[in-house]
C-alpha cells in the first residue's frame, strides 16, 4: 500500500519534458544509425568507387564506352611481368627515394638551424623555407626549363658568354634534372614535419646533455637526431609517396631523355599513340600498390614520431645555440635555397613572359608586352581562368563542409561505425592525383558528367578531402567538450551549440584549411590532366599544352597568371581573415 | 671560499625583469632552496647558474671561477655543474644505463670505470638491476632517480634541482625528500633546490632563500624563516599565520608593547634584533597557530585575552579552530584533547616570545 502511494508520488514528480525525452529516443537511435549510413556512402562513391573501377579498366581490353571490348589480364601481365615496366618500376622507386633521401637531409639541417639556433631574422627564413608550398612545383620546372636547358637556357646564355663557345652548360631536362627540381620543391615537407617534431620534444633532454659534457656537435648526434628519427623517417615515406606520383615535373623535364616514370607513362598511355586506356588503368594499379605501401610506413613512423613528444609546461626560453662564425654561411644556406626555388626561376619565368628573346639574343632581348597581351586576350585563356577559379572556390567549399561534417560526426555525435568512416576518408592520401584521375575517368565516362568542370571537383574534392577531414578532426578535439556542456546546459541544442558554439571556436583552422585547399586546387595538374576536354581546361593544363606545341614564352605567362592567383589566396587569406598557414600545414 | 656566489644578478626579457638584482652564497657541502611562489624568478636564476638561460647583468661564481660576468658566460657543458630536471629529461633512446653513462662515455673515461661509477650510482639511488631497460619502460619516480643517479654520477662541484619532486604523487614525494636529503649529505654536493612547496623546503634545506617577483625576501634556516619572518609575504609563505595590524606604545627590555585594532594589547619582540620600531609605528603581528594556548578561565596577566569557539575541525593530531576576538578571528592548532565545542568562552594565552612584530610593508628593509 505505501509503495504503491511511494511510485504514484513518484510519478507525479517527473520533470515536464521527461515524456518528450523518452519520445525521442527512437529518433536518436535513428540518428546513429542513418547520418554515418549517408555520409558512409558518399565516401564510398567519392572515393572507393573510382580505385575500383580503375581496377575493373586494368583488365578490360578497351574503354567501358566501346562494345568491342572485353575482360582480357593482357595488360595487367604486360605492366606487372615484363621488362620494360619492371625497368620503369626500378627507376620510379629508386627515383622517389633519391629525392625522399636529399629532401630530408635538407630539410633537417634547415629545420635545426631555425628552431635550435640564434639564426637572425627566423620568422623570414622560416617563410622563406615554406613559401614554394604555397607555389606551384610544375610552374618551377618551366622555370627551370627556361633557366637550364643546354642550348636556349639563360644559364647556359651566362656561361657561353663568361667562358666561349664551348663553356660546360647545364642541362635540367634530364634525370639529374628531374632529381634537383623535386627534391627543391619538396624540401619544404620535410621541413616543416621535422621542424613540428623539434619544437614538440623535451628541450631539457638537449640541455641535459650539454649539462654532462657534451658539446654542440656530439648533442646533435647523440640526442636531437636519434629522438627526432621517427619524423625524419615519416618525412621520408611522405615525400617518398609524393614524388613517385608526381606527374608534372618529370613529364616536363623527362620528355626529350625518355626518363622512364611510372606517373608520367600512364599520362602517356592515354594521350599518345597507340591510346590504351586498359594499360593506363593497369600502371595506375602498381602505382596504387607503391603508394599504399609508402602510406603504411608513414603512418608507422608517425606513430612513433608522436610517442616522443612530451607537453611540458615550459614558460622558459630554450638556450639557443650560438653560431658566431657560423652565422653568415647559415644564412648563406637559407638564402641559396630561396634562390634556387624561387627568385631564380621567377625572374626566368618573368624575362621569358616579358620579353621576345631567342636564342641568339639572351641579354639583349626587347622588352615587350605582346606575349602577355597575346595570352590574356586569348579566348581559351579566359575560359580556363574562370574555370581554374570555379573549380578553386568550389573545391575547398565543398571539401572542407564536407571534412568538418565528417569529423563532427565521427567525433562528436559518436556516430556507429566512425572508425571506418575515418578510414575511408583518409584513404585518398595513398591515391596520388594521376591514379585517382585514372579512377574518375573510368568511373564517370559514361555519365553526363564527364568532360564538364564539375568532374574536376569531383576528382579535387576528393583527393583532398583527407586534409580537410584531418584539420576538422584535430581542431574538434582540441576543443574541451566542457564548452558544448555548457551550451547544453543552459538550454541550447546540439545543432545551435554546434553552430554558435563549436564552429565559431574551429573557424580559424578551417579557414586555413579553405586557403590550403584553394591553392593545391589552383596548382593541380596530375588529376586534371588525364580528365580534361575542350570545355573544362584550367591555367595547369593550359600551361601543359601550350608546352607540348613547344611555347615556352605563353606557358611561362600562364604560369606567372597561376603563380598570381596563388599569391591572392595567400595574401587575402593572412591579412583578411587572419589565416596563420605555418601553424596548420 | 663559497662553493656559490651569485651576486645581483638580473635577467630581464624586454620590458619583464624576471629576476631582479638577486644576491647569495651557498657554502661547501650546504643544501640551499630557492623557495617562492610561481614566477618568483627561482627557477630563472637556477637556470642561469647552470648556464642554460643568459644574465642580462651580474656576477656568478662557481668555486674560484667566474661562469658569468656582464654578458660574457661560460658554456653550460663546461660549468662542472649538473641538475636534476622537473621533466627528469630521460632519454628515451638509451637504456638507463647509456643514460647515466653519457657524462663519463663524452670524458672519454676508460669502460671499466664507467661502468663501476654507474653500478654505483644507480645503487645509490634504489635501481641496481634496471640498467638494461629503456626510459619509457619506467614509472615516473623510476625515471627521476635515473635523472639523479646521471647528475651524481659525474661528482659535480655543484647540483641544481629544478622541482624534481612536482611530477610524483604525494606518498612518493614525501619518501623521495628524505631520500634526496641522505643522498646529498652522504656525497657533500653543494645543492640549489628550487621549490613551491614551503614544507618541502623546510625538511630538506640548511637555509631557504625566499623569493617573491624576482627579489630575495628573507634568506635564513628554516627555524629563522618560520619563527622571525620579515614581512607580510614571509610570514603567509612559510606556514600558517595569523597577522594582526597593531600600533606600536612603548618599549621595554627589547620587547614592545603594542595594541591591536580593537583594542587588544599584546607583548612581542621585532622579527630582527637591529630593529626598533618608534612608538605609533604602525605594525603586523605575527602569531603561530599553534603557540595559542588555552588557560584556566579566570587566568590573568599579559597576553591573555578572551576568546569564543568558532568552527573546529578535527585533525588526528589536532584540531583547528577557529577563534572569534575582540581583534577578529584568529585561527588556533589545539591539542586533539583539548574538548572543545561550538561557541565555548574560554582564555587564550599567547608567550610574548611567540608574537613576532613585522613592518607593515610590501617591501621588506632588510636583506
Amino acid at each position: 500500500m505505501s509503495a504503491g502511494i511511494a511510485s504514484a508520488t513518484h510519478a507525479a514528480r517527473l520533470p515536464q519534458g521527461a515524456l518528450e525525452v523518452l519520445a525521442q529516443a527512437p529518433r536518436r537511435r535513428l540518428d546513429r544509425v542513418l547520418i554515418p549510413a549517408a555520409l558512409g556512402l558518399l565516401l564510398a562513391a567519392l572515393v572507393l568507387v573510382p580505385i575500383l573501377f580503375m581496377f575493373l579498366g586494368s583488365v578490360r581490353s578497351a574503354a567501358l564506352a566501346d562494345p568491342a571490348g572485353h575482360f582480357t589480364l593482357a595488360k595487367l601481365a604486360q605492366v606487372y611481368t615484363t621488362l620494360p615496366y619492371l625497368r620503369m618500376l626500378g627507376y620510379s622507386i629508386a627515383i622517389a627515394a633519391f629525392v625522399g633521401a636529399i629532401a630530408t637531409v635538407v630539410g633537417v639541417g634547415l629545420a635545426w638551424l631555425v628552431s635550435r639556433t640564434d639564426l637572425p631574422a627566423k620568422g623570414l627564413m622560416e617563410s622563406a623555407i615554406m613559401a614554394p608550398l604555397f607555389l606551384s612545383p610544375f610552374v618551377g620546372a618551366i622555370a627551370w626549363l627556361i633557366l637550364a636547358s643546354p642550348r636556349a637556357g639563360i644559364l647556359s646564355a651566362f656561361s657561353r658568354a663568361l667562358f666561349g663557345a664551348g663553356a660546360p652548360t647545364v642541362n635540367v631536362a634530364s634525370l639529374g634534372g628531374i632529381l634537383f627540381v623535386m627534391t627543391l620543391y619538396y624540401i619544404p615537407y620535410a621541413y616543416l614535419t621535422v621542424s613540428a617534431s623539434l619544437r614538440s620534444i623535451d628541450p631539457a633532454m638537449e640541455e641535459a646533455s650539454y649539462l654532462n659534457g657534451a658539446g654542440v656537435f656530439r648533442t646533435v648526434l647523440k640526442v636531437t637526431l636519434p629522438v627526432v628519427r621517427p619524423a625524419m623517417i615519416s618525412a621520408f615515406f611522405f615525400i617518398f609517396v609524393l614524388t613517385v606520383g608526381t606527374f608534372a615535373i618529370p613529364a616536363v623535364l623527362g620528355r626529350g631523355a625518355r626518363i622512364p616514370f611510372l606517373a608520367v607513362n600512364i599520362y602517356e598511355a592515354t594521350a599518345n599513340y597507340p591510346i590504351d586506356y586498359g594499360k593506363s588503368a593497369a600502371i595506375g594499379t602498381m602505382l596504387f600498390w607503391i603508394s599504399l605501401t609508402g602510406v603504411f610506413f608513414y603512418r608507422h613512423a608517425s606513430r612513433i614520431a608522436r610517442r616522443f613528444v612530451t607537453v611540458t609546461a615550459r614558460g622558459y626560453r630554450m638556450r639557443l645555440v650560438k653560431l658566431r662564425g657560423a652565422r653568415v654561411p647559415a644564412m648563406a644556406l637559407v638564402g641559396l635555397y630561396v634562390l634556387l626555388a624561387i627568385v631564380l626561376p621567377y625572374l626566368a619565368l618573368i624575362y621569358a613572359a616579358f620579353t621576345r628573346f631567342t636564342t641568339a639574343s639572351v641579354f639583349a632581348a626587347p622588352w615587350t608586352l605582346d606575349n602577355v597581351e597575346g595570352v590574356l586576350t586569348a579566348p581559351e585563356v579566359t575560359e580556363s581562368i574562370s574555370n581554374t577559379l570555379l573549380v578553386g572556390f568550389v573545391t575547398p567549399t565543398v571539401c572542407v563542409a564536407f571534412g568538418v561534417l565528417l569529423a563532427y560526426a565521427i567525433r562528436r555525435l559518436r556516430v556507429a561505425g566512425g572508425w571506418l568512416l575515418d578510414y575511408m576518408a583518409m584513404f585518398p592520401v595513398a591515391i596520388p592525383g594521376i591514379v585517382f584521375g585514372t579512377g574518375i575517368f573510368w568511373t564517370y565516362l559514361l555519365t553526363p558528367v564527364y568532360g564538364t568542370v564539375w568532374i574536376l571537383v569531383v576528382a579535387f574534392v576528393a583527393s583532398y578531402l583527407p586534409f580537410a577531414y584531418r584539420i576538422g578532426d584535430t581542431s574538434l578535439l582540441q576543443i574541451d567538450r566542457v564548452l558544448e556542456e555548457a551550451s547544453l546546459l543552459c538550454g541550447a541544442s546540439h545543432w545551435r551549440t554546434a553552430t554558435k558554439v563549436t564552429l565559431r571556436l574551429v573557424r580559424p583552422a578551417l579557414l586555413s584549411a579553405w586557403v590550403m585547399v584553394f591553392i593545391f586546387s589552383v596548382r593541380e595538374v596530375s588529376a586534371a590532366i588525364l580528365l580534361t576536354s575542350s570545355n573544362n581546361i584550367v591555367l595547369s593544363v593550359l600551361s601543359w599544352n601550350y608546352l607540348d606545341f613547344g611555347d615556352v614564352q605563353k606557358a611561362a605567362v600562364v604560369g606567372l597568371l597561376q603563380t598570381a592567383i596563388l599569391i591572392a589566396g595567400v595574401v587575402v587569406g593572412r591579412f583578411v581573415f587572419r589565416v596563420r598557414l605555418a601553424k596548420s600545414a | 671560499m663559497a662553493q656559490l656566489s651569485v651576486r645581483s644578478l638580473v635577467v630581464s626579457y624586454g620590458n619583464v625583469v624576471a629576476v631582479d638584482g638577486v644576491s647569495f652564497e651557498a657554502q661547501q657541502g650546504e643544501f640551499v632552496s630557492l623557495l617562492g611562489p610561481s614566477g618568483c624568478g627561482k627557477t630563472t636564476t637556477l637556470r642561469c647558474i647552470a648556464g642554460l638561460e643568459s644574465a642580462s647583468a651580474g656576477e656568478i661564481r662557481i668555486g674560484e671561477r667566474v661562469v658569468a660576468m656582464d654578458g660574457r658566460e661560460v658554456p653550460p657543458e663546461k660549468r662542472g655543474v649538473n641538475m636534476v630536471f622537473q621533466s627528469y629529461a630521460v632519454w628515451p633512446h638509451m637504456s638507463v644505463f647509456d643514460n647515466v653513462a653519457y657524462g663519463l662515455r663524452t670524458q672519454r673515461r676508460p669502460a671499466p670505470e664507467v661502468s663501476r661509477r654507474v653500478v654505483e650510482a644507480l645503487r645509490l639511488v634504489g635501481l641496481s638491476g634496471f640498467e638494461t631497460r629503456f626510459g619509457t619502460e619506467l614509472s615516473g619516480g623510476q625515471q627521476q632517480r635515473v635523472a639523479v643517479a646521471r647528475a651524481i654520477v659525474m661528482a659535480p662541484d655543484l647540483l641544481l634541482f629544478d622541482e624534481p619532486l612536482s611530477n610524483l604523487d604525494a606518498g612518493l614525494r614525501e619518501r623521495m625528500r628524505f631520500e634526496l636529503v641522505a643522498l646529498q649529505r652522504n656525497l657533500g654536493s653543494t645543492s640549489v633546490y628550487v621549490t613551491h612547496d614551503q614544507a618541502e623546503a623546510m625538511v630538506m634545506s640548511d637555509r631557504i632563500i625566499l623569493m617573491n617577483q624576482g627579489r630575495i625576501v628573507q634568506q635564513g634556516t628554516p627555524r629563522d624563516l618560520y619563527e622571525r619572518p620579515v614581512s607580510r609575504f614571509a610570514a603567509e609563505f612559510v606556514g600558517n599565520a595569523n597577522l594582526l595590524s597593531a600600533t606600536v606604545v612603548a618599549e621595554h627590555q627589547s620587547t614592545y608593547r603594542t595594541v591591536v585594532d580593537g583594542g587588544l594589547a599584546l607583548r612581542g619582540r621585532p622579527a630582527w634584533a637591529d630593529w626598533r620600531p618608534p612608538p605609533d609605528d604602525r605594525v603586523l603581528l605575527c602569531l603561530r597557530p599553534e603557540n595559542l594556548q588555552i588557560v584556566p578561565d579566570g587566568t590573568s596577566g599579559e597576553n591573555v585575552f578572551a576568546a569564543r569557539v568558532g568552527r573546529v575541525s578535527y585533525l588526528g593530531a589536532s584540531q583547528t579552530c577557529e577563534l572569534i576576538t575582540v581583534a577578529g578571528t584568529l585561527r588556533a592548532d589545539l591539542p586533539a584533547r583539548s574538548g572543545l565545542s561550538v561557541g565555548a568562552e574560554i582564555q587564550i594565552r599567547v608567550d610574548p616570545d611567540c608574537v613576532v612584530i613585522v613592518p607593515d610593508a610590501d617591501e621588506p628593509c632588510l636583506v
